[in-house]
C-alpha cells in the first residue's frame, strides 16, 4: 500500500455523479435457432464507492450485461442492439478496440467467476500482474514489481514478494481469487465488475473474499458491480440491487427495501425459495413453479407470466415497463409489474413472515459498512 | 439374504389404463436424439453438406459403374498415343460407324468394337462368336441390314442364350454376314473346360538370351486366318525377372496357345489354370553383326567348351539330330574361332545357319568381341487351338443343326474370346441392366483415353471402386479392432490399460511403411491375394490411432456421472461398455473415420504407384497416377491423363476433409442444440 | 430402536498419489476419508456437510461401491457390503440408490428418458418387460415431469428437469435409502427449491431415508433431521439438526455457520462473522493433531500443544446422548464449548 498513489477518495456518497451509466442496453445473439435477446433495455447508474448488485438466475442476462460493458461480447454472434455505456463522459460501446483496451483492466476492471481458468497457467503471478501495470501505466521493472507485491499484500496474501514468483497452480482457489482481485484493483479502477466472484469458492473462503472486497472498497472508493445468483452475498455486499429475469430488469431497489418488501413476484418468489438458517426448517420452501422461458422464443408480454401467481390476462399481452414506485423526490424503487398494487396488499397481508428481518424495516438504520445509499423505506407496510 | 424382502406393493403401480393412454399420447412428444440434432446441424453447414452430397454421388457412381454406358476400363484400343477428350456430342471414335476408313474396313476385325459385341471390349466375359452367312432378304439393301429373326432364334436355340447380333454385307453380293455374340456368364464357369480344338498350328519358339540376362521368346507361326496371314513373329512380353509378374516357364514347350483369327494367345499352364494371357506385340527381326558363333545340341546349355562347335566352320559331317526333346550328340568338333568368315550374316541367315547346324533343338551362342552375348535355342512347339467347351460345342451343334436343314444360312466361322470373369454377382446384374438400358451404346472418351487406348472416365470411375472399397474395408477393420481395444483398455484402466497402451506405442514405433511393403511382397509371393493383404495390413496399422482416440474418450467418459450411475444401478461391464460408452464414443469415431478414409486412399494410391497395390488388369487411382506420370513427356503433354484422375482424387479427398470437419462440428457436444 | 438402515463404521478411503516405486507401491497416500462413522435410521435423513475436499463425496461413493473402501465397514440392514464385488453387491443396489450432482453429466445423452428410467428395471428384472415403459411413465409422473415426454432426450430438458429424471431413476428400484450427492448445488435458486420440495415429498410418501451430501448448511437444514459436519476426511461433529444449528459445539461448525451469507441485509451487516484464516490444508499432508488446529480461532483456551499433537476423537458429549463432537474444547473445557 505504501507505493500506491493515495489518490482514491473514499466514501463518495450516493447521489454523487455516476461513474458508470448504462442506458437502455440491449444485446442479442444471432444463432441459427433465431435471435436470443439476452439483455433487453437494461439501465443503471453506478456512483463512486457504491455497490450495485445484479441478481438473477442463469440465463437472466446478468453476465452478458457485464461483458457488454467491458466490450467483451463476441461479435458475431453477439449484436449490441441499443443503448450506451457512459464512463468518463464517453460511450464505451463506441470506442475503438484499442481505446477500449486502455480502459479495460485499467479504469474499469473485472473479476471472473472461475479463478482456476482466468489466470494463465504458464506465467507466474508476478508476470501477469506486472503485465497489467505495463499496459495501463507503463510501469515496468523493479517499480512494477514492488507495486505488485504491495497489491498482493493488500489482498491478504501472506509473503507477497515470494508469491510473485509462484505459478497459478501452486496457489489454492482462494488465493487465486485474491490474485485476481489484486489484478483487478492494481490500477486503481473506478469501476470493478465482479462476475460471480465467490461462486466457485467454499463458504469459509467466500467469507474471506467478501470481507476483503468490502475492505478494499472502503479504502479505494471503487464502485463495484456485483453480479451473483446468491441472495446472501448481495444482501451483505450491495447498496442497491437490481433483479434480472430473462434479460430484463424486473426490480430495482435499495437493498434493505428489496429484501424487506420485494415488489415483484419474481423477487418475492426468489426470496422465499432460498433455504435459510432462520425460519422453520420443516416448512416447505415456496418454490417458483415452472422453468425460465427460452430466450430464443420469448412469449409476448411479461416473461415471468408463465410462472407468476399474480398473473392477469394483461400480463400475457404486453410487457410491463420498469416503473418507479412511490416516488417522492428521487425515485429509488422500480418494479416491472402490472400488479404491484395487488402484490403490495398481498405482501402486507402476509406480514412478510418469511423474512424475519423485514419486520423491522423502517426507521431502523443498521450499522452498515456502506450505508450511504440505503434510504429508509418511506412507508411501513 | 437379509432385508431383501420387497415391499408388498409398489408406489408406482398406478392405473395402467391411464398410463397406457399416456404412453400412446407420448408418441406425439417424441424428442430429437443427438444424432438427429447433429444431422440437422450438418445440413445447415453448407460446405459439409455439399461435400456429403458429392461423396454420395461419387460413391453411387462407383457403385453402379457397370451400368454406366462407358467403355470397359480394361478395353485396349491399340492406337499409338493417348487420345484427347471429346465432347459428349462428338461421335464416339471407338464405335464401328465412326471408325476411320482404315480401321472401318475390318469391321469385325481386331480393333472394332462391334466385332466383339457391346461388351466385346469390356474384357469381362467369355464370348463365342458365330458368323453365319445368309442370303439377303427381299427388299433389304446394304444400308438397311437387319438381323434375321430366324437366324437369331437358331443361335439362341443352339446356345441357350440370346445373342447380340451385328450384321454387315457378306463377301458375296446378295449375302449378309451376321455375327452372333454369345456371352457366357460366370455361372458357366464350371461348364467351361478347355479342350483341344481341331486346328494345329506349328509354332516355332526361339529363345533368346540377351547379355542383359533377360530371356525373350519369339514365336513364329503361320496363321490359317482369313484373309490368310503369312507369317508373324511375336514377342512374348516378359522377362524372367518377374517384373511384369510373369514367370518364364521352365520349359517353353509348356507354353500352349490358342489361335484366334489373327491373334495368338499363348497361355501358361504352369499353375494348372489357363487364366493368364500374354500381351503380344509385333516385333521385327533385328540385324546384327556376327563375330563368331558356336553351336551345341540339346536343350541344356552346355557348360564345357568341349560341347560347343564353331558354327562358322562347316561341319565335318552332317548332323542328324532332329529330336526335339533331347539334343543329339554333343559337339565333336573343336572350336576354331580363327576361322571366322568375312561376310556377316543377318539374323535370318544366322537362324538358317543355326537350323542347318543344330537341326531343330540345339543351342547357339554368339560371340561378339570375344564375349558370349546372345544365344538361341530353337524348338518347335505345336500350338493347338484350345477352345472353351461351349465354343466348340457351339460349332458342333451349329454344324449339326445346319446339316439338318431348315435354315438358309451357312456357317462361316466360330470363334471364341476369353474374358476375365472378375465381376461378382452384383456387378453381373448391373451389366445385365446396362445391356437392357443402353444396349451396345456407349459414350466416347469424354475424358480422353490413356496410353493404351483405355477410356479415362471409365478408369476413374472403376478406379474409385477399388480406392473407395479399399479405404472403407480397411477403415472398418481399424474401426472394429481400434474401438474394441481402446474402449476395453480405457474402461479397465490401471495396469491393463498401461500394458495395452505400451503395446500400441511399440507398434507405433515400427516403421509401418516398410512392414507393409515387406508383408505385401512376401504374402503375394506366397499367392495370397494382394488386396486382401492390403486391407488387413492397413486395418492393422490404422487401428492404433483409433484405439488411442477411443481410449481417450472412454477415459473421460467413464468418470462421467452417467456411467457411475449405471454402476450404482448394478449394470454389468459389457452393458456399460456397449450401452453407455460406445454410443457416446461413436461421434468421435465417425469424425476420425472420415479423416482416416482419405489417408488410406492416399496410402493405397501410394502403394499402387510403387507397384505394390492393385495389379494391372484392375484399376485404382494409384495406378492412374502412375499412368499420369508416364504420360508426361517433354514432347507432348497429355494433360488429360494427369488432370482428370488428379481432379477426381483431389475432389474426393477435399470433400472428405470438409465433411470430417463438418461432422466434428455437428457432433461436438459443446455445440449441442445450439446455433 | 430398530437396526439402522445404514451403519458406517470407521470407514477409510485412501488414494495412491504420485509416482509409484519400482515395486508398484505408491509413494504417498491421500487420506480422502479417514475414519468416518455414522448411522442412519430408516426413513430419516442425514446431512453430510463440508467444504470441497473434505471427503464427503468420497464417503458416498465408498458406500455405494463406486470406490472400494480401504478399511471399515458399511452395513446395510445389518449386512456388511464394504468390499463386496459387483455381483455380490447387486442385490443391495435395490435398497440403495444414488442421485448425482451434475444434472448435465448424470444422464446418458444418447438415451431417451424412457430408456434411462427403464435401465434399472431391466438390470434387476423387477418389472416385466411389457410393463417397464408404463412404470417409467409412472416414475416421471411421480417426480413431477410430464409423462408424455418419455421419448425425449436429456438435452431437451433444463437442469432442474434433468435432476428430476435423475431422482426418478434412483426411485425406479424403490430403494429404502437414497444417497444424494449435492443434488441441488448445480441448480438455480428457484429450481433448487422445487427439487428440495420434491425430495421432501418423496420422503414423506415413500418413507425414504436420505444420506444428503451438501456444502450448503442452509439446504441441509431443510431436509435432514441429523447433520454430520466433515473436515479433512473426518466427521468433526454429528448432531440433531436443531441442536447443531442453534448450538454448534465444534469451532469449525461455528465458523461454517457464520460464513454463510444470509439473504437479509440487516442481519447480514450486523452480525459478527467468524472469518477463518487460510485455506483448507491438503489431505496429502494433513496437520498433526487436530486437523483443524491451524485455522482454529478458539484454541487459545486450551493447553498450548494439545491441539497440535493430539487428535481429538469423535466423542459423545456428556449429557446429550446423540451429540458427538471431535474437539478438545468439549472434553477438556465443557464450559468453554458452551459459549
Amino acid at each position: 500500500m505504501e507505493t500506491q498513489p493515495t489518490q482514491a477518495a473514499p466514501a463518495v456518497h450516493a447521489g454523487g455523479p455516476a461513474v458508470l451509466e448504462v442506458n437502455h442496453l440491449g444485446i442479442r445473439f444471432d444463432t441459427h435457432q433465431g435471435s436470443v435477446r439476452a439483455v433487453r433495455d437494461v439501465s443503471f447508474k453506478l456512483a463512486a464507492g457504491e455497490t450495485l448488485g445484479i441478481v438473477g438466475e442463469s440465463g437472466s442476462g446478468k453476465s452478458v450485461t457485464s461483458l457488454g460493458i467491458m466490450g467483451l461480447i463476441p461479435q458475431p454472434p453477439g449484436v449490441i442492439e441499443s443503448g450506451e455505456v457512459l464512463f468518463d463522459e464517453q460511450d464505451l460501446l463506441k470506442l475503438k478496440p484499442r481505446q477500449m483496451r486502455k480502459i479495460r483492466g485499467g479504469q474499469v476492471s473485472m473479476i471472473f467467476q472461475d479463478p482456476m481458468t482466468s489466470l494463465n497457467p504458464l506465467l507466474t503471478v508476478g508476470r501477469q500482474l506486472t503485465e497489467v501495470l505495463a499496459i495501463h501505466e507503463g510501469l515496468r521493472g523493479r517499480k512494477a514489481r514492488a507495486r505488485c507485491a504491495a497489491g498482493l499484500g493488500e489482498v491478504g496474501l501472506p509473503n507477497p514478494e515470494a508469491r510473485l514468483d509462484s505459478y497459478p497452480h501452486e496457489l489454492s482457489g482462494g488465493m487465486r481469487q485474491r490474485v485476481m482481485i489484486a489484478m483487478g484493483l492494481i490500477c486503481n479502477p473506478k469501476v470493478l465488475i465482479a462476475d460471480e466472484p465467490t461462486t466457485a469458492l467454499d463458504v469459509t473462503i467466500q467469507a474471506q473474499i467478501l470481507e476483503l472486497m468490502q475492505k478494499l472498497q472502503r479504502e479505494h472508493g471503487t464502485a463495484i458491480l456485483l453480479i451473483t445468483h446468491d441472495l446472501g452475498v448481495v444482501a451483505g455486499m450491495s447498496d442497491r440491487i437490481q433483479v434480472m429475469y430473462a434479460g430484463r430488469v424486473v426490480e430495482k431497489a435499495p437493498v434493505v427495501e428489496l429484501f424487506g418488501e420485494p415488489l415483484h413476484p419474481y423477487t418475492r418468489g426468489l426470496l422465499t425459495s432460498v433455504p435459510t438458517l432462520t425460519g422453520s426448517p420443516d416448512e416447505r420452501l415456496t418454490a417458483i413453479d415452472g422453468q425460465p422461458p427460452d430466450l430464443a422464443d420469448l412469449p409476448p408480454g411479461c416473461s415471468f407470466a408463465e410462472r407468476c401467481a399474480f398473473v392477469r390476462d394483461n400480463c400475457r399481452v404486453s410487457s410491463p415497463p420498469l416503473d418507479a414506485i412511490r416516488g417522492e423526490g428521487e425515485a429509488t424503487r422500480f418494479s416491472a409489474c402490472f400488479e404491484v398494487d395487488r402484490l403490495d396488499a398481498h405482501g402486507a397481508a402476509r406480514d412478510l413472515s418469511f423474512l424475519p428481518a423485514a419486520q423491522t424495516p423502517a426507521g431502523h438504520v443498521p450499522t452498515l459498512n456502506t450505508e450511504r445509499d440505503i434510504q429508509p423505506s418511506e412507508d411501513d407496510a | 439374504m437379509l432385508g431383501l424382502g420387497r415391499r408388498a406393493s409398489s408406489h408406482f403401480a398406478k392405473d395402467e389404463a391411464k398410463l397406457a393412454a399416456l404412453l400412446s399420447d407420448a408418441k406425439r412428444f417424441k424428442g430429437e436424439s443427438l444424432w438427429q440434432d447433429a444431422w440437422r446441424r450438418l445440413k445447415r453447414n453448407r460446405g459439409a453438406f455439399l461435400s456429403l452430397l458429392f461423396l454420395i454421388f461419387f460413391m453411387g457412381l462407383s457403385l453402379i459403374a457397370p451400368v454406366l454406358p462407358v467403355p470397359s476400363p480394361m478395353a485396349l484400343d491399340l492406337v499409338a498415343e493417348p487420345q484427347p477428350p471429346n465432347w459428349p456430342w462428338e461421335a464416339n471414335p471407338r464405335l464401328a460407324e465412326n471408325l476411320d476408313p482404315a480401321r472401318k474396313a475390318k469391321r469385325f476385325g481386331l480393333y472394332s468394337t462391334e466385332a466383339k459385341g457391346a461388351f466385346a471390349d469390356n474384357g469381362w466375359q467369355h464370348r463365342s462368336f458365330i458368323d453365319l452367312v445368309r442370303p439377303m432378304a427381299p427388299g433389304e439393301t446394304e444400308d438397311t441390314l437387319q438381323p434375321a429373326a430366324e437366324v437369331s432364334a437358331f443361335v439362341q436355340e443352339i446356345s441357350g442364350r440370346k445373342p447380340i447380333v451385328y450384321v454387315k454385307p457378306g463377301e458375296e453380293p446378295g449375302t449378309v454376314l451376321e455375327r452372333h455374340a454369345v456371352v457366357y456368364q460366370s455361372s458357366d464357369r464350371s461348364r467351361i473346360r478347355y479342350v483341344k480344338g481341331e486346328q494345329q498350328i506349328p509354332v516355332r519358339l526361339t529363345q533368346m538370351l540377351t547379355s542383359a540376362g533377360t530371356t525373350a521368346i519369339y514365336a513364329e507361326w503361320l496363321l490359317p486366318g482369313e484373309p490368310p496371314l503369312t507369317e508373324a513373329v511375336e514377342e512374348l512380353g516378359y522377362t524372367n525377372e518377374g517384373v511384369v509378374g510373369v514367370t518364364l516357364p521352365e520349359d517353353p514347350t509348356e507354353l500352349t496357345g490358342t489361335v484366334e483369327n489373327d491373334r495368338l494367345h499363348l497361355a501358361s499352364r504352369l499353375d494348372g489354370k489357363l487364366e493368364r494371357r500374354f500381351s503380344i506385340a509385333l516385333k521385327g527381326a533385328d540385324t546384327f553383326t556376327l563375330e563368331g558363333a558356336r553351336v551345341a545340341w540339346g536343350d541344356e546349355w552346355p557348360t564345357d567348351d568341349e560341347a560347343w562347335r564353331n558354327l562358322l566352320e562347316p561341319p565335318a559331317e552332317p548332323e542328324s539330330a532332329m529330336d526335339v526333346e533331347s539334343g543329339t550328340e554333343p559337339g565333336d568338333e573343336p572350336e576354331d574361332p580363327t576361322a571366322a568368315e568375312p561376310e556377316e550374316p543377318t539374323l535370318e541367315e544366322f537362324l538358317a545357319l543355326a537350323r542347318l547346324w543344330t537341326g531343330e533343338g540345339g543351342s547357339l551362342q554368339l560371340v561378339k568381341n570375344g564375349k558370349r552375348s546372345v544365344a538361341f535355342s530353337e524348338r518347335t512347339a505345336t500350338a493347338q487351338e484350345f477352345l472353351p467347351e461351349p465354343g466348340l460345342g457351339l460349332r458342333a451343334k451349329a454344324e449339326e443343326a445346319l446339316e439338318a436343314g431348315g435354315l438358309v444360312a451357312t456357317l462361316a466361322s466360330v470363334d471364341h474370346i476369353e474374358g476375365t470373369w472378375d465381376l461378382n454377382w452384383f456387378d453381373r446384374q448391373l451389366v445385365k441392366g446396362r445391356a437392357a438400358l443402353f444396349g451396345s451404346w456407349q459414350t466416347g472418351p469424354l475424358l480422353g483415353t490413356d496410353g493404351k487406348g483405355r477410356d479415362l472416365l471409365s478408369r476413374i470411375v472403376w478406379g474409385s471402386r477399388i480406392s473407395i472399397q479399399a479405404s472403407l474395408i480397411a477403415t472398418l477393420f481399424s474401426l472394429i479392432i481400434g474401438v474394441t481395444y481402446g474402449a476395453f483398455s480405457g474402461l479397465m484402466g490401471g495396469r491393463i490399460d498401461n500394458l495395452m497402451m505400451r503395446i500400441v506405442d511399440v507398434l507405433y514405433a515400427v516403421p509401418f511403411i516398410f512392414v507393409v511393403i515387406f508383408l505385401l511382397t512376401m504374402l503375394s509371393e506366397m499367392g495370397v491375394d494382394r488386396m486382401k493383404v492390403f486391407y488387413v495390413v492397413i486395418g492393422a496399422i490404422y487401428w492404433l490411432t483409433m484405439a488411442r482416440v477411443v481410449r481417450g474418450q472412454v477415459l473421460s467418459l467413464k468418470n462421467q456421472e452417467f456411467v457411475e450411475s449405471a454402476k450404482v444401478l448394478g449394470a454389468s461391464t459389457s452393458r456399460i461398455l456397449f450401452v453407455h460408452l460406445v454410443p457416446n464414443v461413436l461421434s468421435i469415431v465417425i469424425v476420425y473415420m472420415t479423416l482416416t478414409i482419405p489417408q488410406i486412399m492416399l496410402f493405397e494410391a501410394f502403394l499402387s504407384f510403387l507397384g505394390l497395390g492393385v495389379e494391372a488388369p484392375q484399376v485404382s487411382w494409384g495406378l492412374l497416377a502412375t499412368d499420369g506420370t508416364e504420360a508426361i513427356s517433354a514432347i507432348k503433354v497429355f494433360w488429360w491423363v494427369v488432370l482428370f484422375p488428379a481432379l477426381a482424387m483431389g475432389a474426393t479427398l477435399l470433400s472428405l476433409s470438409i465433411l470430417g470437419d463438418g461432422l466434428r462440428d455437428a457432433l461436438d457436444p459443446k455445440l449441442r442444440g445450439k446455433d | 430402536m430398530s437396526a439402522p438402515l445404514l451403519e458406517v463404521t470407521d470407514l477409510h478411503k485412501h488414494f495412491p498419489v504420485g509416482e509409484r516405486t519400482l515395486m508398484g507401491t505408491p509413494k504417498s497416500w491421500l487420506h480422502a476419508v479417514d475414519g468416518v462413522s455414522f448411522r442412519l435410521e430408516p426413513g430419516q435423513s442425514l446431512g453430510l456437510v463440508g467444504e470441497s475436499g473434505c471427503g464427503k463425496s468420497t464417503t458416498a461413493r465408498a458406500i455405494v461401491g463406486l470406490h472400494k473402501p480401504t478399511s471399515g465397514s458399511v452395513r446395510v440392514n445389518g449386512t456388511d457390503i464394504a468390499g463386496l464385488n459387483r455381483r455380490q453387491m447387486k442385490p443391495f443396489r435395490r435398497q440403495m440408490q444414488m442421485i448425482f450432482q451434475d444434472p448435465y453429466a448424470s444422464l446418458d445423452p444418447r438415451q431417451t428418458v424412457g430408456s434411462i428410467l427403464m435401465e434399472p428395471l431391466k438390470i434387476h428384472h423387477t418389472v416385466r418387460a411389457g410393463k417397464r415403459r408404463l412404470r417409467a411413465l409412472a416414475l416421471l409422473d411421480a417426480v413431477g415431469l410430464n409423462p408424455r415426454h418419455i421419448n425425449r432426450y436429456p438435452h431437451e430438458f433444463s437442469g432442474g428437469q434433468r435432476q428430476r429424471i435423475g431422482i426418478a431413476r434412483a426411485l425406479a428400484l424403490e430403494p429404502e435409502l437414497i444417497i444424494c450427492d449435492e443434488p441441488v448445488s448445480a441448480l438455480d435458486v428457484s429450481i433448487q427449491a422445487q427439487v428440495l420440495n420434491l425430495l421432501k415429498d418423496l420422503q414423506e410418501q415413500m418413507g425414504l431415508a436420505y444420506l444428503f451430501i451438501a456444502h450448503d448448511l442452509a439446504v441441509v437444514r431443510h431436509l435432514c433431521q441429523r447433520v454430520a459436519v466433515m473436515y479433512l476426511g473426518r466427521v468433526v461433529e454429528i448432531a440433531d439438526r436443531d441442536e447443531l444449528y442453534t448450538d454448534p459445539k465444534h469451532p469449525y461448525t461455528r465458523a461454517l455457520l457464520s460464513a454463510i451469507p444470509l439473504p437479509d441485509p440487516l442481519k447480514e451487516r450486523t452480525r459478527q462473522r467468524i472469518v477463518l484464516e487460510g485455506d483448507v490444508p491438503s489431505p496429502l499432508n494433513p496437520p498433526s493433531g487436530c486437523s483443524f488446529h491451524p485455522r482454529c480461532v478458539e484454541r487459545h483456551d486450551l493447553p498450548e500443544d494439545l491441539c497440535n499433537t493430539e487428535r481429538p476423537g469423535l466423542a459423545v458429549l456428556p449429557g446429550s446422548g446423540r451429540r458427538e463432537c471431535a474437539c478438545h474444547l468439549n472434553t477438556l473445557l465443557p464450559t468453554a464449548a458452551a459459549t
